[in-house]
């Protein structure tokens, strides 16, 4: 479904080192994102991964404005995004447009869904007052769904159809790049595969670039061209999703890939990660996985690694992976280094 | 082997403003002792219904019919405190969010000893050690402390843990798991299938697994059944519905799943329409509106639940007979 379109005229949306930090009154901040960067080709479909609390979503919001950074810029079509203030949102921002979770509470549910295309239409002006109407059946047919549509409620439509129509509206403003927060939460297997080619399907079509954030693994696999994988606030695998799926350098990404359920009757049971994910407000030293890691050594807990570029594309923040020597499994690399001891 | 729980002809009907919606029409299944027994469905399917009934736990002026032998009552016939006795000792029942199963304003400890007090009658001080060995048994680091700590203390795997200490207090025989991970990340979700797995085996518990996720079920249960519309539509032991699906539905739902060892560029396959409500269930077979391989008798008649080749099978065409 995803034939690796990469390098195809630049960077759509790249966020440098970015921090977000909440302030808690009476208790200590919590940098929820802690130094994170990523960035998205025009067309590309990246998927961002990890557990919940990793600041997935914290880096998801800062990347259209909803967040104000407390360090790092984020640049949208080489021109840097700004926080949302009072004011109107720069016109030149509405390229870059997000989908949220849940379209229970993202759609109103007491006006028809032709008329929140048509709000969102003129939020921007982009058409003319008589060609609505056919540019809300415009919209409502790239998401596969009939003109009928628009005379409708939200609560007519079933969680994929809901979802869907918060992709049209998100498409109204004619982006060229689309953040969606767990978009596939929420739906039953069949509606997810659905709204998951959808995606595709746009994505191609209209030479549109996601980030898409989910927890779920297989069907980023499915979906996405390049996957970044973010543990408590940090980057610490990004790379090509065949070669980072079927040779996963992180031993998170590793992990992560061995907790995946397979639906084939096998009874294949999937692997636990030992432990819990820290409170981000006090996160562990140097590697943040460490105290999880089964490969850990001296060093990870003494110094902080940094995202290095191992091979063509990938990237990973592990003292294991930047030995020299080609990039191999965890464990191949565990057994091969002497610097367990010799660090000493 | 006799069963732990027999089901025969369960039918679950709510009342709503249009008249009687039949959620559950006419199930019947088996869980043997020290099984998971797999339910699967799309959402409104009835899976979910079909326990709750078994539980006195509908929403009042519902109608349910059949029998459901547990113990050699039937559940079914047991009114208020028999059924409670029965229900709070000897089934456990575990949500998807531990969140709303478990109080927020009381301690681990007191929600784990006021369970076993009243219904296995232990003292205090038996209690509480009862409370602490069953916080072990579900892997809770530190048992002690953790009695005296609050539920928004403890993280969503950790919640679920608890949940189901409290689901195993009396030392059931069943215990009844709806969406267990449905709201917890993977790597929880994992830890969490473990932990059934091995407590049945344990505690010779059996288990009825509830869940939309093929993949979850895949990992731990023995026997699946497939649930569309309030009916069974192919039940059998897991190895063979989910290796070889034999109901056109089972074979969709496993086409619309990314599987984790299949080629990345095999797309996933969507089924066409949403499944019905409760209210208008198609006629006939009722997946036939979504059915690729319908055949006119699936619009007029309904197919029966029958064996064949050692599952049960609730299909006319049976288009996969002959695929291995």
């Amino acid at each position: 479904m995803s034939s690796n379109k990469s390098g195809n005229g630049g960077l759509a949306l790249e966020l440098r080192d970015i921090e977000v930090v909440y302030e808690r009154r009476g208790r200590e901040r919590v940098r929820a994102v802690a130094g994170a960067s990523l960035s998205v080709e025009r067309g590309q479909i990246v998927g961002l991964v990890g557990e919940s609390g990793c600041g997935k979503s914290s880096l998801a919001r800062t990347a259209v404005g909803l967040v104000q950074p407390a360090a790092g810029t984020v640049v949208f079509e080489g021109r840097q995004v700004t926080p949302l203030t009072r004011r109107a949102r720069p016109r030149e921002l509405a390229g870059l447009q997000m989908v949220f979770q849940n379209p229970y509470s993202s759609l109103n549910p007491r006006r028809k869904i032709g008329a929140q295309l048509a709000d969102a239409l003129d939020a921007l002006d982009l058409v003319p007052r008589g060609g609505r109407g056919a540019r809300v059946r415009e919209l409502l047919e790239l998401v596969g769904l009939p003109p009928s549509a628009a005379a409708r409620y939200p609560h007519q439509f079933s969680g994929g159809q809901r979802q869907r129509i918060a992709v049209a509206r998100a498409l109204a403003a004619e982006p060229s790049v689309l953040v969606l927060d767990e978009p596939l939460a929420s739906l039953d297997a069949s509606a997810q595969a659905q709204v998951a080619n959808l995606l595709v399907e746009l994505s191609r079509r209209l030479s549109l670039s996601l980030l898409l954030i989910s927890h779920d693994l297989a069907i980023v696999r499915h979906v996405a061209d390049v996957v970044s994988v973010m543990y408590l606030g940090v980057m610490v695998e990004t790379g090509p999703t065949g070669p980072l799926w079927s040779l996963p350098l992180h031993p998170y990404t590793e992990a992560l890939i061995g907790a995946v359920p397979h639906p084939d009757g096998r009874g294949f049971l999937p692997e636990a990660l030992p432990g819990e994910v820290p409170d981000p407000a006090r996160p562990p030293a140097a590697c943040r996985f460490h105290p999880r890691c089964p490969y850990a050594f001296d060093r990870c807990s003494q110094e902080e690694p940094q995202m290095l570029r191992v091979a063509a594309g990938r990237t990973v923040a592990c003292w294991l992976q930047t030995s020299g020597g080609a990039p191999a499994r965890p464990a191949e690399q565990a057994q091969r280094l002497p610097l367990r001891h010799a660090e000493e | 082997m006799t069963a732990v729980l027999e089901v025969e002809g369960l039918r679950v009907r709510l009342p709503t403003p249009t008249g009687f919606a039949t959620v559950v029409d006419g199930v019947d299944y088996r869980v043997e002792p020290a099984q998971v027994f797999g339910v699967a469905g799309e959402s409104g399917s009835g899976k979910t219904m079909s326990m709750l009934a078994l539980l006195g736990l509908l929403p009042p002026g519902a109608v349910v019919e059949g029998r459901a032998s547990f113990g050699g009552k039937d559940l079914l016939r047991l009114r208020g405190r028999e059924l409670r006795a029965i229900s709070g000792r000897d089934i456990g029942m575990v949500f998807q969010d531990p969140m709303t199963s478990l109080h927020p304003m009381l301690s681990v400890g007191r929600q784990l000893t006021e369970h076993v007090r009243r219904h296995l009658g232990l003292g205090r001080h038996a209690a509480t050690q009862r409370a602490s060995s069953l916080l072990e048994q579900v892997r809770i680091p530190d048992p002690s402390s953790a009695l005296h700590a609050y539920p928004h203390q403890f993280s969503g795997g950790m919640r679920q843990r608890i949940a189901i200490a409290i689901a195993l207090a009396c030392g059931p025989r069943l215990l009844i798991a709806d969406e267990p991970t449905t709201a917890l990340d993977v790597t929880v979700q994992a830890g969490i299938l473990r932990l059934l797995d091995s407590l049945r085996r344990e505690f010779e518990l059996s288990v009825v697994l509830i869940t939309h996720d093929l993949a979850v079920m895949s990992s731990i249960a023995d026997r699946v059944s497939i649930f569309y519309a309030g009916r069974v539509v192919e039940s059998g032991a897991r190895g063979e519905v989910l290796r070889h699906p034999r109901h056109p539905y089972t074979r969709a739902l496993l086409d619309a799943l990314p599987h984790p060892e299949v080629a990345r560029d095999t797309p996933l396959v969507a089924i066409k329409g949403t499944p019905p409500s409760p209210q208008q269930i198609p006629t006939g077979c009722p997946y036939h509106p979504r059915c690729l391989y319908a055949i006119d008798v699936c619009i007029t008649e309904d197919p029966p639940l029958a064996p064949v080749d050692g599952r049960r099978l609730a299909c006319h065409v049976d288009p996969f007979d002959d695929v291995e």
